[in-house]
């Protein structure tokens, strides 16, 4: 079946670094849709690029060197290219180093879809003195070759068009290109193809001379395939292994190395008949000797933390104004609010629930925006790359990745970060388990609203050394998270690490509508989110906070004592008020104080108490630690109003302080349970749900919330116990 | 699995291949075999190392190695460019 003309649709194939994504953005402009293929975390972007009135809708495929069964994307792109049959697949390269991009691409062809090449970067290779006969090129693979220049959407029409075309002179035929393997290979191929055809296994979806080859390489996805769909896969897999080994016994290789070897003679024998008209093959020297300095042994590792280092003030410095007008505009409308409706449930629900709960979410945003406009940066740069290669060796002894340093300073590992950028600069890492152990612990660091937490906790038991604590407790966090990892990775997430095979890309400046088109998307997704999911969250705390509250008698009692109190203080002559004013002031206090220890999240801390106690909680402490997962500052304020203090901002924490430093139940040894607890148990909600969307699953989600607790759990007691023997 | 890692090993003594670790920043050394599994053959040869490439040692000591090959810069986790055996390039091949 053939597609209306008006709905073709090209898959977008290319090697990481070969400027896909910049094609991708010159072809469909801002007219594209983020979402995520199933069950993983690599973006899909659909978008659609016009031709005169002909439109080709195209997909962005995860960008791959090969079609193996090795990483997540190269399964995803593959999944595509064989489930949905693009009606044509417009494989991108470098054309600087044709060489190695047309290996992809000769999979590609192997594979028959319709083809079409962009030649990419042709304005760097014009740079270079290269000279590429594109009509040369195109005849010798049989496929249509256009040269562009995606930065500045040099040769794109051509490049829609010309793909425009190969769909629909092809409608959906696929005619594989056949390569011989050598005498070591082709006989058995042949004989496996006969083989396949003969039964028709699986070949209304694979081409069979791929499957054979796919079976040579070992290809793990498609031997599961071919078990479940026949007894031929036992033939199969045993010419396979008696291939291997003839290989290995009479040529000391083996079968994927020589299908390899094949592939890129192949792709030699083409470039030198006449290809390639003049070319250097040198790499550009201006990136070269900059690598010299920011891969430096010395100078690199120094001006890599000054890097990282501005990343953080960038962002949460500029990021503070914007944060400021978004707390001013929510808190307004907060005020509105509570002067326009009278005070009950609605208004409670409207200015506690919904305002504060959806302002504070959104407030994360420009912090977001920030800090994906930098990270688009270094990735598109070429930077992020060399940071990985620097610090690979030191996060790898933890089970970590180099890129895993991202999260974890923005997370807090400077202190005064957010888990939620964090946690979401973790996209960066591309496998999965060194990406899931690092969105598990970067939540450890200590956050912007855990910073006020620790500050007045500081300030009760470490009134002489504040700074020094202060620092102590960011470090403590660096450890507790590379243990915590290296902990994970050798029970939950076992696994050897992913080998670290990577290729440093050229340094570029990256385009600006790049740039933009990145960090709008990403933000985006988290702002979608801000309007449903924690809405809904942030009215259930709000709700556990408020009922059932005091009962009837009680809630008359006070009642009562406020009017009688407000009664007095009208009759009252105006020297005696201010004392009786703060009276009622005490009274309203004590009644917040009792509405809060009445409500469900004020009954779960009094219940909790006995098992709290192993660390030091009392049921005040525990309805805190609970108000801090809505957000890690509230905890100060819970706090305030669990001891009666009225309301007490989070930045101003002085009275509470005097009282804490007062209270001989505040031992030291519940100082170090506390600030251990603190740093180490559930993050906030806003966190969890950035967890769930990068990690793909509710279960990881679900996983911290209760490992972490836990852990802190663990930690806090067996401190509070050691510190109290001492 | 045991026996590959056998013929592994002996291919190493026979063909006085060392591991890409053991070269210094700068040599030249042509690609002989691996020591990996199938699966991380496959993408070091996707990648453009297969064996009989050319290839230059772009930084030395422990740590990730660093190596040019045909054209692009490519960085092999020590774990991998262990398991990478290559000859320097000025001895004939020993097909």
């Amino acid at each position: 079946m053939n597609p209306p003309a008006s709905h073709l649709t090209a898959a977008l194939a290319g090697n990481p670094n070969a400027g896909k994504t910049t094609l991708f953005n010159a072809l469909t402009g801002a007219r594209q849709h983020v979402g995520n293929y199933p069950g993983i975390t690599v973006d899909k972007k659909v978008g659609v690029a016009r031709a005169g009135d002909r439109r080709l809708t195209v997909v962005d495929l995860p960008g791959t060197y090969s079609l193996t069964a090795y990483t997540q994307e190269e399964l995803v792109a593959r999944k595509v290219l064989v489930e949905e049959r693009p009606d044509v697949v417009v494989d991108v390269l470098n054309a600087t180093v044709l060489e190695r991009n047309l290996y992809l691409a000769v999979q590609l062809m192997e594979m028959g879809l319709p083809l079409v090449l962009a030649l990419n970067m042709m304005d760097e290779v014009r740079a270079k003195g290269m000279e590429i006969d594109l009509k040369r090129l195109s005849e010798l693979l049989g496929v249509p070759v256009v040269g562009c220049t995606a930065r500045n959407s040099e040769g794109v029409r051509e490049l829609v068009e010309t793909a425009l075309d190969l769909a629909e002179e092809r409608r959906g035929s696929w005619r594989p290109l056949h390569i011989s393997y050598g005498p070591d290979l082709d006989p058995v191929l042949s004989e496996m193809v006969c083989a396949i055809e003969r039964e028709a296994f699986l070949t209304a979806t694979y081409p069979p001379r791929w499957l054979a080859l796919k079976y040579l390489e070992g290809d793990e996805e498609v031997l599961a395939l071919g078990r479940a769909a026949g007894p031929l896969a036992a033939t199969l897999e045993a010419m396979a292994a008696k291939v291997a080994d003839h290989c290995q016994k009479t040529l000391a290789s083996y079968p994927e190395a020589l299908i390899a070897d094949y592939r890129y003679g192949f792709i030699a024998s083409v470039l030198k008949q006449g290809v390639i008209l003049a070319g250097v093959r040198e790499r550009i020297a201006f990136s070269d000797s900059l690598d010299r300095v920011l891969t430096h042994k010395v100078l690199g590792p120094v001006l890599m933390f000054a890097v990282l280092y501005g990343v953080y003030e960038l962002t949460f410095r500029l990021g503070a104004y914007p944060m400021d007008w978004l707390g001013n505009f929510f808190g307004l409308l907060g005020d509105g609010v509570t002067a326009l409706l009278p005070e009950g449930l609605l208004r409670s629900l409207l200015v506690s629930g919904v305002i504060d709960g959806v302002g504070g979410v959104l407030s994360f945003v420009p912090l977001i925006l920030i800090i994906f406009m930098l990270i688009a940066f270094l990735e598109d740069s070429g930077y992020m790359a060399r940071i990985a290669y620097m610090l690979d060796r030191v996060f790898r002894t933890f089970g970590l990745h180099g890129c895993s340093v991202m999260p974890f300073i923005v997370s807090g590992g400077i202190a005064g970060g957010c888990a939620v950028p964090g946690v979401m600069a973790a996209r960066t890492l591309r496998s999965q388990r060194e990406k899931l152990a690092t969105i598990l612990t970067a939540p450890f660091m200590t956050c912007g609203a855990k910073l006020p937490v620790f500050i007045l906790l500081v300030g009760v038991f470490f009134p002489d050394n504040q700074a020094q604590a202060l620092f102590g407790i960011t470090l403590t966090a660096w450890l507790a998270a590379l243990l915590v990892a290296k902990l994970l990775r050798a029970t939950i997430i076992r696994g050897p690490s992913t080998p670290f095979v990577m290729e440093l890309p050229p340094y570029r400046l990256p385009t600006l509508k790049g740039l933009v088109i990145h960090t709008w998307e990403r933000t985006w997704q988290y702002i979608k989110k801000a309007g449903t999911v924690i809405l809904a969250i942030s009215v259930i705390l709000w709700a556990a906070m408020t009922f059932p509250g005091l009962s009837a008698p009680e809630a008359e009692r006070y009642a009562a004592a406020r009017a009688e109190l407000a009664a007095r203080i009208e009759a009252a002559p105006a020297a005696a008020r201010p004392a009786m004013q703060a009276e009622l002031e005490t009274l309203v206090a004590g009644e917040q104080r009792d509405r809060l220890q009445g409500s469900l999240a004020g009954r779960m801390g009094t219940a909790l108490e006995k098992v709290t106690a192993l660390a030091g909680f009392d049921w005040r402490t525990n309805i805190a630690l609970i108000g801090g997962f809505a957000a890690k500052e509230v905890i100060v304020s819970t706090l305030a109003t669990a001891y009666s203090l009225g309301e007490v901002e989070a930045e101003a924490s002085a009275p509470l302080v005097e009282r804490l430093a007062g209270d001989p139940a505040w031992t030291l040894a519940r100082g170090v349970s506390l600030i251990l607890f603190i740093m180490l148990y559930a993050p906030c909600f806003v966190t969890v749900l950035a967890i769930r969307q990068e990690s793909g699953s509710w279960k990881w989600a679900a996983f911290s919330l209760a490992f972490n607790t836990l852990l802190a759990f663990a930690l806090a007691a067996g401190a509070y116990q050691l510190v109290l023997r001492l | 699995m045991f026996s590959s890692a056998v013929r592994c090993l002996r291919g190493e003594k026979s063909m006085t291949a060392k591991p890409l670790t053991s070269y210094p920043k700068g040599s030249k050394v042509t690609i002989k075999n691996y020591c990996a599994g199938q699966q991380a053959r496959c993408r070091l040869c996707a990648m453009g190392l297969t064996p009989g490439t050319l290839v230059e040692v772009a930084s030395g000591g422990s740590g990730p190695c660093r190596l040019r090959v045909r054209g692009a810069d490519m960085i092999l986790g020590q774990g991998l460019a262990d398991k990478v055996l290559a000859c320097p390039c000025h001895e004939p091949p020993e097909e």
